[in-house]
Protein backbone atom coordinates (compact mmCIF):
# COMPACT_ATOMS: atom_id res chain seq x y z
CA UNK A 1 0.00 0.00 0.00
CA UNK A 2 1.71 3.29 -1.20
CA UNK A 3 2.57 5.47 2.14
CA UNK A 4 -0.27 8.46 1.72
CA UNK A 5 0.54 11.87 2.16
CA UNK A 6 -0.98 14.67 4.79
CA UNK A 7 -4.33 16.08 3.40
CA UNK A 8 -5.65 13.09 1.22
CA UNK A 9 -9.32 12.49 1.60
CA UNK A 10 -9.52 8.81 1.85
CA UNK A 11 -12.57 6.24 2.60
CA UNK A 12 -12.38 3.53 5.31
CA UNK A 13 -13.20 0.24 3.82
CA UNK A 14 -13.18 -1.85 6.67
CA UNK A 15 -14.22 -2.00 10.72
CA UNK A 16 -17.77 -0.14 11.87
CA UNK A 17 -17.01 3.39 10.74
CA UNK A 18 -16.50 2.21 6.77
CA UNK A 19 -17.84 3.80 4.79
CA UNK A 20 -17.10 7.07 6.02
CA UNK A 21 -14.94 9.49 4.89
CA UNK A 22 -11.48 10.64 6.67
CA UNK A 23 -8.45 12.59 5.86
CA UNK A 24 -5.10 12.01 6.86
CA UNK A 25 -3.16 14.12 9.58
CA UNK A 26 -0.01 12.87 9.99
CA UNK A 27 2.26 9.27 9.21
CA UNK A 28 3.11 7.37 12.29
CA UNK A 29 5.22 4.58 10.59
CA UNK A 30 5.20 2.03 7.31
CA UNK A 31 1.37 0.65 8.49
CA UNK A 32 -0.05 3.48 10.78
CA UNK A 33 -1.21 6.98 10.14
CA UNK A 34 -3.19 9.52 12.23
CA UNK A 35 -6.14 10.12 11.14
CA UNK A 36 -9.46 12.36 11.14
CA UNK A 37 -13.15 12.45 10.25
CA UNK A 38 -13.79 15.11 12.49
CA UNK A 39 -16.10 13.48 14.13
CA UNK A 40 -18.87 16.08 14.16
CA UNK A 41 -18.69 15.62 10.49
CA UNK A 42 -17.67 12.34 9.35
CA UNK A 43 -18.36 10.17 12.43
CA UNK A 44 -14.19 9.23 12.28
CA UNK A 45 -12.20 11.00 15.62
CA UNK A 46 -8.74 11.31 15.77
CA UNK A 47 -6.91 8.48 15.35
CA UNK A 48 -4.73 6.16 14.62
CA UNK A 49 -5.53 3.96 11.24
CA UNK A 50 -3.89 1.49 9.46
CA UNK A 51 -3.14 2.37 5.68
CA UNK A 52 -5.14 -1.58 4.48
CA UNK A 53 -8.20 -0.35 5.94
CA UNK A 54 -8.79 3.22 3.89
CA UNK A 55 -8.76 3.68 0.15
CA UNK A 56 -7.75 7.13 -0.76
CA UNK A 57 -9.72 8.96 -3.44
CA UNK A 58 -8.87 11.84 -5.80
CA UNK A 59 -8.81 14.86 -3.27
CA UNK A 60 -6.34 16.68 -1.50
CA UNK A 61 -6.47 19.09 1.38
CA UNK A 62 -3.81 21.58 1.04
CA UNK A 63 -3.44 21.12 5.31
CA UNK A 64 0.04 21.00 7.27
CA UNK A 65 0.62 18.00 9.49
CA UNK A 66 -1.19 17.65 12.61
CA UNK A 67 -4.29 20.18 11.70
CA UNK A 68 -6.86 21.30 13.82
CA UNK A 69 -10.49 19.86 13.45
CA UNK A 70 -11.25 23.60 12.28
CA UNK A 71 -9.04 23.97 9.50
CA UNK A 72 -9.88 20.61 7.97
CA UNK A 73 -13.73 21.64 7.85
CA UNK A 74 -12.29 24.93 6.31
CA UNK A 75 -9.95 22.73 3.92
CA UNK A 76 -13.42 20.58 3.32
CA UNK A 77 -15.69 23.29 2.15
CA UNK A 78 -13.15 24.63 -0.41
CA UNK A 79 -12.57 21.68 -1.78
CA UNK A 80 -16.36 21.03 -1.82
CA UNK A 81 -16.34 17.60 0.05
CA UNK A 82 -18.96 18.62 1.99
CA UNK A 83 -21.41 18.74 -1.20
CA UNK A 84 -19.64 15.83 -3.02
CA UNK A 85 -20.79 13.39 0.12
CA UNK A 86 -23.62 15.25 0.91
CA UNK A 87 -22.07 15.46 4.79
CA UNK A 88 -24.12 17.69 7.14
CA UNK A 89 -22.23 20.62 8.71
CA UNK A 90 -22.06 20.48 13.13
CA UNK A 91 -23.89 24.02 13.95
CA UNK A 92 -21.46 26.07 16.13
CA UNK A 93 -23.06 24.82 19.75
CA UNK A 94 -22.04 21.34 19.15
CA UNK A 95 -18.33 22.52 18.24
CA UNK A 96 -17.85 24.17 21.90
CA UNK A 97 -19.49 21.37 23.23
CA UNK A 98 -16.98 18.90 21.14
CA UNK A 99 -14.39 21.46 22.43
CA UNK A 100 -15.07 21.52 26.13
CA UNK A 101 -15.44 17.66 26.19
CA UNK A 102 -11.78 17.14 24.74
CA UNK A 103 -10.60 19.41 27.22
CA UNK A 104 -12.16 17.47 29.94
CA UNK A 105 -10.58 14.08 29.71
CA UNK A 106 -7.93 14.85 26.84
CA UNK A 107 -7.34 12.24 24.13
CA UNK A 108 -3.71 10.58 25.76
CA UNK A 109 -4.80 7.65 28.00
CA UNK A 110 -1.75 6.17 29.78
CA UNK A 111 -0.96 3.06 27.62
CA UNK A 112 -0.28 -0.43 29.55
CA UNK A 113 3.04 -0.14 28.67
CA UNK A 114 3.90 3.40 30.20
CA UNK A 115 1.95 1.85 33.20
CA UNK A 116 4.42 -0.86 33.12
CA UNK A 117 7.25 1.19 32.67
CA UNK A 118 6.38 3.26 35.94
CA UNK A 119 5.97 -0.05 38.27
CA UNK A 120 9.20 -1.24 37.62
CA UNK A 121 10.83 1.99 38.22
CA UNK A 122 9.03 2.45 41.69
CA UNK A 123 10.69 -1.28 42.33
CA UNK A 124 14.06 0.24 41.81
CA UNK B 1 -42.69 -30.50 9.28
CA UNK B 2 -39.35 -29.97 10.01
CA UNK B 3 -37.99 -32.70 11.16
CA UNK B 4 -37.74 -32.93 15.49
CA UNK B 5 -34.56 -33.88 16.55
CA UNK B 6 -35.08 -36.75 19.69
CA UNK B 7 -32.53 -36.37 22.63
CA UNK B 8 -32.16 -38.25 25.32
CA UNK B 9 -33.18 -36.92 29.01
CA UNK B 10 -33.39 -38.32 32.51
CA UNK B 11 -36.53 -36.77 34.29
CA UNK B 12 -37.04 -35.85 38.19
CA UNK B 13 -38.53 -39.36 38.56
CA UNK B 14 -35.71 -41.29 36.82
CA UNK B 15 -37.09 -42.33 34.14
CA UNK B 16 -35.44 -41.55 30.77
CA UNK B 17 -37.60 -39.88 27.90
CA UNK B 18 -37.31 -38.87 25.02
CA UNK B 19 -37.17 -34.97 24.18
CA UNK B 20 -37.88 -33.14 21.09
CA UNK B 21 -35.82 -30.53 19.78
CA UNK B 22 -35.98 -28.35 16.95
CA UNK B 23 -32.67 -29.01 14.22
CA UNK B 24 -30.40 -26.04 14.53
CA UNK B 25 -30.47 -23.77 11.09
CA UNK B 26 -27.02 -23.66 9.03
CA UNK B 27 -24.67 -21.04 8.63
CA UNK B 28 -25.57 -17.62 7.64
CA UNK B 29 -23.97 -16.98 4.71
CA UNK B 30 -22.85 -13.97 2.49
CA UNK B 31 -25.19 -12.57 -0.16
CA UNK B 32 -22.67 -12.57 -2.94
CA UNK B 33 -19.55 -14.85 -1.97
CA UNK B 34 -21.77 -17.11 -0.15
CA UNK B 35 -18.97 -17.86 2.28
CA UNK B 36 -20.27 -18.58 6.06
CA UNK B 37 -20.69 -15.09 8.36
CA UNK B 38 -18.81 -14.40 11.45
CA UNK B 39 -20.49 -13.82 14.52
CA UNK B 40 -23.80 -14.86 13.76
CA UNK B 41 -24.92 -17.71 16.08
CA UNK B 42 -26.93 -20.44 14.56
CA UNK B 43 -30.21 -20.54 16.61
CA UNK B 44 -33.54 -20.88 15.57
CA UNK B 45 -35.84 -17.08 14.89
CA UNK B 46 -37.19 -17.73 19.32
CA UNK B 47 -34.21 -17.90 20.47
CA UNK B 48 -32.55 -15.08 18.16
CA UNK B 49 -35.17 -12.86 20.21
CA UNK B 50 -33.86 -12.78 23.38
CA UNK B 51 -30.20 -11.89 22.11
CA UNK B 52 -29.27 -8.21 22.34
CA UNK B 53 -28.48 -6.41 18.88
CA UNK B 54 -25.12 -6.67 19.15
CA UNK B 55 -25.40 -10.30 20.10
CA UNK B 56 -27.14 -10.60 16.48
CA UNK B 57 -24.18 -10.07 14.26
CA UNK B 58 -21.42 -7.76 13.61
CA UNK B 59 -21.86 -3.95 13.31
CA UNK B 60 -20.26 -3.16 10.25
CA UNK B 61 -22.56 -1.67 7.54
CA UNK B 62 -24.15 -4.54 6.09
CA UNK B 63 -23.00 -6.44 8.96
CA UNK B 64 -24.83 -9.78 8.73
CA UNK B 65 -25.66 -9.38 4.95
CA UNK B 66 -22.17 -9.51 3.50
CA UNK B 67 -18.74 -10.65 4.66
CA UNK B 68 -16.08 -8.73 5.65
CA UNK B 69 -14.12 -8.94 2.61
CA UNK B 70 -17.11 -8.24 0.49
CA UNK B 71 -17.70 -5.09 1.68
CA UNK B 72 -14.38 -3.66 1.40
CA UNK B 73 -14.21 -4.07 -2.20
CA UNK B 74 -17.83 -2.65 -2.31
CA UNK B 75 -16.22 0.17 -0.45
CA UNK B 76 -13.09 0.11 -2.78
CA UNK B 77 -14.79 0.58 -5.69
CA UNK B 78 -16.92 3.66 -4.09
CA UNK B 79 -14.02 5.75 -2.88
CA UNK B 80 -12.32 5.17 -6.36
CA UNK B 81 -15.69 6.14 -8.34
CA UNK B 82 -15.71 9.09 -7.01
Amino acid sequence: MVSLAVGTVCMKVAGRESGSICCVVKPIDKTFIMVTGPKLVTGIKRRRCNIEHLEPTEIKLEIKEDATDEEIIEAYKKANVITKFNLKLPSAGEMKAEKTKVQANPEKRETRKESKDKKTEEKK
Amino acid sequence: MRAKMRVKRRTPSGKILFHQRRERPSHAKCANCKSQLHGISRKIPSEFKKLSASEKGPERPYGGYLCSSCTRELFREKARGV
